[in-house]
């Protein structure tokens, strides 16, 4: 059961369009290493695990993804509202245009649909948070590369924030792993 | 949107993100009695902030919508808006 609160986890106020920019962080909507895929990653993830604080930290990390993936798009929805037909053609936002209009969709940057296949649920404890731990880095890389390209302060600073999140979760997924059954104090006593 | 409305739902943001670090630190540690404390108090101040947001500008959550002659959760602007 999740409960919606009206309002983002951190602010977005985006006042000037900017079609350029929408089109790169999309990817962070439905891209391969995008908001969505990190939230189904660890909320599907959690039902075989094994380790009970890694249950906790996949809940509540799956949780976060969800309200990172709204302030995405709240991103490219500020930046897309008010674009004309003009800025439209001349910014290659057409070639999405045509499709979605200017509704929010998940597709990465360079147009392929948001796919399950992006992300893996392998119910063996090690796998999956190791995984897990990858797939914070490989977000975290894709906000490094977008504030490589976007320098507009009112764009860059929530983009700053979410890419701050994505080390936060590795340090706790890290954490996770080493509670790990067969990394803990018991099973080493046993040795 | 007017300022000290804003600034209350800035401070609202504020105190509940402190939560939302605090249920993941103690997910991993949760033995943490300092960490236990703070969530307490933070708790108590995002329920108090809560509450005065919704009495003055309405509800942020669906079970928080006051009686009216008119279902207020769908007049008041979206966080994407």
């Amino acid at each position: 059961m999740w409960n919606y609160e009206r309002r983002l986890q951190y602010p977005v106020n985006i006042t000037k369009p900017n079609a350029k920019a929408a089109q790169i962080i999309i990817s962070q909507y439905g891209g391969p290493d995008g908001e969505i895929g990190a939230s189904m990653r660890y909320l599907s993830q959690r039902y075989s695990m094994e380790n009970r604080k890694a249950i906790g930290t996949l809940t509540d990390i799956g949780t976060e993804e969800l309200a990172h993936l709204e302030m995405v798009a709240t991103i490219v929805r500020q930046l897309t509202k008010d674009l004309t037909p003009e800025e439209i053609k001349a910014s290659g936002f057409d070639k999405y245009y045509v499709d979605h209009t200017l509704a929010i969709w998940p597709t990465a940057a360079a147009g392929i649909p948001f796919n399950a296949c992006e992300f893996q649920s392998k119910g063996d404890t090690i796998t999956d948070l190791y995984e897990d731990m990858a797939a914070e880095q490989k977000a975290r890389t894709t906000y490094d590369n977008i504030l490589r390209l976007i320098k507009d302060p009112e764009i860059a600073d929530p983009i700053r924030f979410l890419r701050a999140r994505e080390v936060v979760h590795f340090q706790r997924f890290g954490e996770a792993n080493r509670e790990d059954c067969s990394k803990s104090e018991h099973a080493q006593h046993n040795h | 949107m007017n300022q000290d409305k804003n600034k209350l739902l800035l401070y609202i943001s504020q105190v509940s993100f402190g939560i939302d670090e605090l249920v993941l630190f103690l997910d991993t540690h949760p033995c943490d009695q300092d960490a236990l404390a703070y969530y307490q108090e933070l708790k108590k101040a995002r329920k108090e902030a809560l509450d005065e947001y919704t009495h003055k500008y309405g509800p942020l959550l669906n079970d928080n919508v006051d009686n009216s002659c008119y279902w207020e959760w769908v007049k008041e602007p979206w966080p994407w808006e």
